[in-house]
């Protein structure tokens, strides 16, 4: 066994609930992607990675979701969009009040369940 | 491709039904084998696409057929399996180990959005996990970079259920409005209820036969396939179950079309009717150009145009489409040959396309996969 494999704990920096975080994101060193989780190594073009972290973006895509999907833990209603990022990499997430698209947006850890948090998108305050 | 002619089709109607998949793939093997004139024993294998159902699904239809102790096997590939029990089923063809292949579609799908897409644990708690979403963002995108109006995305559904009430193997029959259309329930934005299908029950079964071999034993030969495109997911495709995605993207249906075009031997410009996967309304609009019937860009004037509904000069989605057939994952992909099979013998009634020598049947789904079919006469 030579490759570390990331667990599937590691989207992001951690932080308090409510705090600006990172999301960690893998760049090939070949290739030159950004790739969202991370990745043991580019599945891309089989390069080499390194973390990358990705904080602040555009949102360009949003939408509502109003029935609750099989499985989620999350109370619908609830926003959802797409955050563009300048390492040429547009990432799918929760988002956080109320961003509209064009909005510049900042990565924060967003509660959702009692015993549930993940990132989520919303307007940059900073 | 060059020998692998479709000797039969058959087909299990979509929609709901009080009874399980066996009985609806039962149907759908049965009628094939009746349209072919061929005898289950006389099948060297049998190739079932199906999503959801259980262990050995095909075993538990075929069984229900005839005892015939050939070889049986599940295809998986999600929207696309259908496709690829096809493509499997015509290179065995092809390369002379089998003579006589069933490709049978079967799925009884619950209500629903669909459960077990591929999302990760941590997608689906947080609410990531819903199909829908996918295709809205999809849609977003290319109402943000074409001219493609809401408008557009509700005449889509206009246009494939006007073409449904033809269709008797359909599970909407009726016509809508685009008033209709825009005012039924918002799922993600922008698009509403009518904008996407459902998925629901039903199955398909395509018969191939090696064409001399078919000559031979006096089977009807005269349609064959063409060329069949399957690509899985590159590197700068996109879809779900995928959480990210390049800013610069390509498209996974356009690598599988042009596959199809070059085994086919054939342009574009051949081809006259296609069945497209029109999960929602942009997917329709979105494969019009990656299927290269127009540029990017150009997807919402080449349906304003009435290019894409019948009598027009590329008719897109005569069946109805999956927005009226419903989609039953695992058959979805052979149930468009089975359109195309109907439009080629000219024995499509009044949805008929006008001398359809040629026809392009096109499903793409999560993992991501895609499968373009080129069949001809």
């Amino acid at each position: 066994m030579t490759t570390t494999i990331p667990t599937a704990d590691q989207r992001y920096v951690p932080a308090p609930v409510g705090e600006i975080t990172s999301l960690l994101a893998s760049t090939c060193d070949t290739c030159s992607r950004t790739h969202f989780p991370t990745v043991a190594e580019c599945p891309a073009c089989g390069g080499v990675v390194h973390e990358t972290r990705l904080s602040r973006g555009r949102l360009s895509a949003l939408t509502e979701v109003t029935a609750p999907p099989p499985g989620a833990l999350i109370e619908p209603p609830y926003h959802v969009g797409i955050t563009d990022f300048a390492e040429g990499i547009r990432v799918i997430g929760l988002v956080d009040g109320d961003a509209v698209v064009g909005d510049e947006i900042e990565v924060a850890v967003f509660e959702y369940h009692p015993d549930r948090s993940t990132f989520a998108f919303r307007r940059r305050t900073s | 491709m060059k020998n692998v002619a479709i000797v039969g089709v058959g087909i299990h109607p979509f929609g709901r039904f009080d009874y399980g998949y066996r009985q609806i793939g039962e149907v759908a093997m049965r009628d094939c084998l009746a349209d072919a004139k061929l005898q289950p024993e006389d099948v060297d294998m049998v190739l079932v696409a199906n999503v959801g159902a259980e262990m050995a699904k095909g075993h538990n239809i075929v069984n229900r057929v005839r005892y015939i102790g050939k070889p049986i096997i599940n295809v998986e590939a999600a929207c696309a399996s259908g496709g690829s029990a096809l493509s499997l089923g015509a290179s065995l063809i092809e390369s002379g180990a089998v003579k006589t292949v069933l490709c049978l579609g079967v799925e009884k799908a619950p209500r629903g959005f669909i459960a077990g897409a591929g999302f990760e644990n941590w997608q689906i708690e947080s609410g990531l996990g819903v199909n829908p979403l996918y295709f809205s963002f999809q849609a977003q995108d290319l109402m943000r970079t074409t001219d493609a109006t809401l408008e557009d995305l509700a005449d889509v559904a206009v246009k494939n259920h006007g073409h449904s009430v033809h269709n008797p193997h359909a599970m909407y029959r009726r016509e809508f409005t685009r008033g209709e259309v825009l005012a039924s329930r918002p799922v993600c934005d922008p698009l509403t209820l009518l904008m996407l299908c459902t998925p629901n029950e039903g199955a398909a079964a395509v018969a191939l036969m090696d064409k001399d071999e078919a000559a031979k034993r006096g089977f009807d030969n005269s349609i064959r396939i063409g060329g069949i495109g399957l690509a899985s997911r590159a590197t700068d495709d996109w879809f779900v179950p995928a959480p990210s995605l390049q800013s610069e993207m390509t498209s996974i249906s356009a690598r599988a079309a042009d596959t199809a075009l070059e085994q086919a031997g054939m342009g574009v410009d051949d081809i006259d009717l296609v069945e497209c996967q029109d999960t929602d309304t942009a997917s329709e609009l979105i494969a019009y150009s990656d299927l290269g019937l127009c540029n990017k860009g150009e997807e919402a004037e080449l349906l304003r145009s009435g290019a894409t509904t019948l009598g027009g000069s590329i008719p897109v989605n005569v069946s109805g489409g999956l927005l009226s057939k419903g989609e039953p994952l695992g058959a979805s992909g052979l149930g468009q040959v089975h359109e195309l099979v109907t439009q080629l013998r000219g024995t499509a009634g009044p949805r008929q396309v006008k001398d359809a020598r040629v026809g392009m049947a096109h499903v793409m789904g999560a993992g991501h996969n895609a499968c373009v079919v080129v069949v001809q006469r």
